[in-house]
């Protein structure tokens, strides 16, 4: 299999498809370059608030359990059982409800008001006021279980206190009026609301244990983060890319060996009477 | 002691003049050696310009060194009008019938040291299997990476069914 090939077709091959290769490789490697430059800036403009900055963080809590048939269901499975609150949870952040946060919020606060006064001001997404739309509010509160047990946690997280009230009654007044109405097995009982005034840092450290995704802080741009992020966005993808055409090249002499080195006329018992060292294109002497 | 510029530094053309001058001393060799005046130059490849550029070198080269040497480049194009240039050293025939051929050849051959013919690939053109029986052997010209194993093993096997005898190949990048 392999007695007609070796390094040199590799290199031969290379060298046969040098230009598309070059094409191949260089829209990649100019694409993640500029992704990791813009990377690299964005690090440095610090898109994300400061650590600095102070937040209302309102958390409603509630307690959820089993009704009717379920009852006899959790005894006898207990995964069944606590995954009752997940039910609440995916409806909590599915879109309808984002849609009626969403309108409540307008009828009470424009846009622009919504926007400077929560998280959504350091968004790239939302140029200017007329960008919010209805997939933005999934990053002004979150829904989720608490560990494994019965209760489930809602956050919301933005600059003005009467506007994270708002977001956390909103979410349960659309428990009551709607999910309630659908889930059958389970009924929810609210535990009870807080309300604290935190750095942007300790609203963080308070949330991502609990694996809540909505605060991301800028981080402090050192050489280290640069290099880290410069070899995430654009070295790993481009050694990839260069692997990959690789691994083409390699398929393509494998599969269709050509003549590569005076040995493998040599088998022909028809001697090389001389060699041409032509490089390229050949032209008159 | 130390000796400078003590060894032979070539460019890049003057090595490729170097190895046209060996392929055509390799060919005045097998002519010598039996005696052939008609060598025929085809290959298994389908390139037609850079194969006769490639023909056309050492054909110069063969006049350097003095010989008396006639060009044929024997083109075959299917659906095309047949043309005879016989102007100078280098004659171009486009679609010439084999006998035609054979009778400039028997013309030919009593006057000049060696004639070379630049015949298209076996394999592609029929009637280039018809002009290489014309000639008293045939070399073979082949490029690294472009030639495969199949075609040229079929060349040969072509060649040898029809008793054409093969005396070398040259090979170019």
């Amino acid at each position: 299999m392999f007695e007609h090939f070796g390094i040199m077709d590799i290199f031969s091959t290379i060298k046969k498809y040098k230009i598309t290769l070059s094409i191949i490789t260089i829209f990649p490697i100019l694409f993640f370059g500029f992704k990791g430059l813009k990377a690299i800036k964005n690090s440095f403009n610090n898109e994300y608030p400061k650590e600095s900055s102070n937040v209302y963080l309102y958390t409603s809590s509630y307690h959820v359990e089993p009704i009717g048939e379920a009852v006899n269901y959790s005894k006898m499975d207990a995964g069944f059982y606590k995954s009752l609150p997940n039910d609440y949870v995916a409806m909590i952040n599915s879109d309808q409800c984002m849609k009626y946060v969403y309108e409540k919020l307008l009828q009470s606060y424009s846009k622009e008001y919504i926007i400077q006064n929560s998280l959504l001001k350091e968004n790239e997404d939302i140029s200017n006021v007329d960008d919010l739309n209805i997939s933005h509010i999934a990053e002004l509160y979150e829904a989720k279980q608490y560990e494994s047990t019965m209760l489930l946690n809602i956050y919301s997280v933005t600059y003005n206190e009467e506007l994270s009230k708002l977001i956390a009654d909103t979410c349960n007044s659309y428990i009551y009026e709607n999910i309630s109405k659908i889930i059958k097995h389970s009924k929810i009982n609210s535990v009870g609301n807080t309300e604290q005034y935190l750095s942007l840092k300790q609203a963080q450290e308070e949330l991502e244990p609990l694996g809540y995704s909505l605060i991301e802080i800028s981080q402090p741009s050192t050489l280290k983060s640069i290099v880290k992020l410069l070899i995430k966005q654009t070295i790993i993808p481009i050694i990839l890319i260069i692997a990959l055409c690789l691994f083409i090249v390699f398929l393509i002499a494998f599969l269709n060996p050509v003549m590569n080195r005076k040995s493998d006329f040599n088998e022909y018992k028809i001697p090389v009477i001389g060699e041409i060292k032509n490089n390229g294109k050949i032209k008159e002497v | 002691m130390i000796f400078k510029n003590n060894s032979y530094k070539l460019d890049r053309n003057q090595k490729l003049l170097q190895s046209y001058k060996y392929v055509a001393n390799s060919i005045i060799e097998i002519k010598n050696t039996n005696s052939y005046n008609v060598i025929g130059i085809s290959s298994s490849l389908n390139y037609k310009e850079s194969k006769y550029i490639a023909v056309k070198n050492v054909y110069n080269q063969l006049i350097d060194k003095g010989l008396d040497a006639l060009l044929i480049n024997a083109e075959l194009e299917p659906e095309s009008n047949s043309l005879v240039n016989k102007k100078g050293k280098i004659w171009e025939f486009k679609n010439l019938n084999v006998n035609d051929m054979k009778n400039i050849i028997l013309e030919e051959k009593e006057k000049r040291d060696l004639i070379l013919i630049n015949i298209p690939p076996i394999l592609i053109m029929a009637d280039a299997l018809e002009y290489s029986k014309l000639c008293d052997s045939i070399i073979l010209l082949e490029r690294y990476s472009y030639s495969k194993y199949r075609d040229y093993e079929n060349t040969i096997a072509q060649l040898n069914d029809n008793n054409i005898n093969i005396s070398g190949v040259i090979t170019y990048r």
